[in-house]
């Protein structure tokens, strides 16, 4: 095995014969401290594991919240090249197609929740569907599942569950081009159809937060954000129908073998050349879960105004709760990026990171132009969460990449061991957070001390110039998965 | 050495099922899976059938957890049994009973699908042993 080289302050390489049968190095951008977690988990060698994909250019990236997945790191991001026999991997996309994040303003401030912010707590778990096997908010019939897998959050807004403008703030303007429903199996559908508009369970919540500093003033006030006012994050993803069109996939071509000469180290980075049929049908299916993922995150979005409506008793129009924007972290996408100096069409799988457009990119919105695209950043619970915007320089570095969360630094059962659910239901109301009922036994398995600092994460992104810090939340409520 | 033993990861989780032959194998890593999910529940159910075919008995095991996930996912049931007729290399029979998961169950973590990652089957001296990990 080759060493590690530190390239700079935030950027680390991991040569070529780091493990065998690389095609280019890897690189993770972290501090020396985030790094060293990166090494003491499996997840650098994963890093390396993913540099052997056919058709992989400039290197196997990972960003700073890096840590041990399966096949793919989290937090990886790696370009194939459809000229050169490059590769598309369900697992580098992982089961959770399009989870995501999106943040929704508000006029109030923390005053205004002083009486309220238990009973809003109460009101948002109860609009908001959550846990394993949760019925969604906006159950599907028959084939209006097509629908919602073509049209993502245009559908949800067309059946009332939001404003025409939403769409605007989400990344494709809320509905992903290229989904091809009819390559998602009936089985998929099938899970998907009463789950539209839950949360889910694991890592998956939804918080209220306050604004708490502002770093970029400029770009907070483009995207309505103001020191001190109430905002509400949702995280979460395509539920049962993306995770059964990975497992779908993943079988389909697992079955071929090594038919394509390339034997991966592991196997759970199954791929299948971009020019294969097989990969045209995955790609279809991927981004009409991606649309399912954009649709959830509306539905549940309009039950967070509902929420707001019933506590506050006025609109949510008079409560100013737009959307401020909506981002996938697990998706491949069809890019422009230059390769060798030349403008070319990759595919950029992005495992837990996010696009992070800088303002000269041509497919952002006029909008974005003077800030870059808006990026959402979730901490772990009880911790600060961040809006940050992608940088010109990120283009070059990371094929427009940065970081997706805090990232997990401890395992469940570890994180369980150290703390009860009750214990740390008790530390959190202590510090002002007010906790949605939950299984409480389950909450100390995503304690705030089971992740990386997520301040952390987004100072060495900053640091790396892959995206600048606009804001930070604190959070004052959670309702958890 | 019949069972099961829960993996850490720092993300996700996983197990290693032990069994004297192959076919006990898939039963005791279908209880561990159910177990880990919290969708084991004792007692009387419904019968569904279990038919999958994959490459080779590590693509099997795979498959055969994946089918119960969907069936749990699916139909919202929690699983009572489990009864493996066959394991040859290429296909895996059998049946689970199923029964309606009860409103509030203590569920505990919702395991999203069963992943090929470090995923091994092995036939030794001491018997049969599945490494497998699940994406949570």
């Amino acid at each position: 095995m080759s060493k590690t080289r530190r390239i700079d302050e935030y950027e680390w390489e991991l040569p070529i014969g780091f493990v065998d049968g690389m095609r280019v190095p890897g690189r993770v951008f972290a501090s020396r401290e985030l790094f060293d977690k990166a090494l003491a988990d499996r997840a650098a060698e994963q890093v390396a594991n993913v540099a052997t994909l056919p058709g992989i250019v400039g290197a196997s990236f990972a960003m700073p919240d890096i840590h041990w997945g399966y096949g793919f790191p989290i937090g990886g991001v790696a370009a194939t090249d459809p000229a050169s026999d490059g590769v598309l991997s369900p697992g580098g996309v992982g089961f959770d197609i399009g989870c995501g994040v999106r943040l929704v303003r508000t006029d109030l401030t923390q005053a205004d929740l002083d009486d309220s912010l238990r009973e809003l707590v109460h009101a948002l778990g109860n609009q908001v569907p959550r846990g394993v096997g949760g019925r969604g908010r906006l159950p599907i019939q028959g084939s209006d599942i097509d629908r919602v897998l073509t049209e993502g959050v245009a559908y949800a807004i067309e059946r009332g569950a939001g404003w025409s403008e939403d769409g605007q703030s989400c990344e494709d303007l809320g509905t992903l081009p290229d989904a091809d429903a009819s390559q998602v199996s009936e089985r998929a559908k099938e899970r998907g159809r009463g789950q539209l508009g839950s949360l889910g369970a694991g890592n998956h919540f939804l918080e209220i937060q306050i604004v708490d500093a502002i770093r970029e003033r400029s770009a907070a006030e483009l995207l309505g954000l103001v020191e001190g006012q109430v905002c509400v994050m949702i995280h979460s993803g395509s539920r049962g129908v993306g995770h059964q069109t990975c497992t779908d996939y993943l079988r389909s071509i697992d079955r071929l073998g090594n038919a394509f000469g390339y034997a991966p180290p592991d196997r759970q980075l199954a791929c299948v050349p971009l020019n294969h049929e097989l990969a045209e049908s995955y790609r279809g299916a991927m981004n009409a879960c991606g649309n399912f993922a954009l649709a959830n995150r509306q539905v549940l979005m309009d039950g967070v105004r509902a929420a707001f409506e019933s506590v506050f008793q006025s609109s949510a129009r008079d409560l100013g709760m737009q959307l401020v924007y909506d981002v996938s972290h697990n998706l491949a996408k069809l890019e422009e990026h230059s390769i060798d100096g030349t403008p070319r069409p990759v595919c950029v799988h992005r495992k837990g990171a996010t696009r992070a457009f800088g303002p000269s990119h041509p497919d952002l919105p006029e909008r974005f132009r003077s800030t870059g695209q808006p990026v959402l950043i979730p901490g772990s619970m009880g911790t600060s969460s961040f809006v940050l915007t992608g940088t010109d320089a990120a283009a070059t570095k990371s094929f427009s990449s940065t970081c997706h969360g805090a990232g997990r630094a401890m395992s469940r059962t570890k994180a369980k061991k150290q703390m009860s659910g009750q214990e740390l239901r008790k530390q959190l109301e202590s510090a002002g957070i007010a906790l949605a009922r939950t299984r409480w036994k389950l909450l100390s398995e995503e304690a705030p001390y089971a992740y990386k600092d997520a301040e952390d994460v987004v100072a060495a992104c900053e640091g790396a110039g892959l995206s600048r810090v606009v804001a930070r939340l604190r959070p004052v409520g959670v309702v958890k998965g | 050495m019949n069972g099961y033993e829960v993996l850490e990861h720092t993300a996700d989780v996983g197990l290693r099922a032990h069994a004297p032959d192959v076919t006990s194998l898939f039963e005791q890593a279908t209880r561990g899976l159910c177990e880990i999910a919290g969708i084991w529940q004792d007692g009387s159910g419904t019968p569904v059938e279990i038919d999958v075919a994959a490459r080779d008995r590590e693509g099997l095991v795979v498959d055969w957890l994946n089918e119960v996930l969907y069936l749990h996912d699916s139909q919202n049931v929690a699983v009572c049994s489990v009864e493996v007729d066959e394991v040859s290399e290429e296909r895996a029979r059998g049946r689970i009973t199923v029964r309606p998961l009860s409103e509030g169950a203590e569920t505990a973590i919702q395991v999203k699908a069963v992943t090929y990652h470090q995923l091994a089957v092995r036939d030794t001296p001491s018997g049969w042993s599945a490494t497998v990990f699940f994406d949570v």
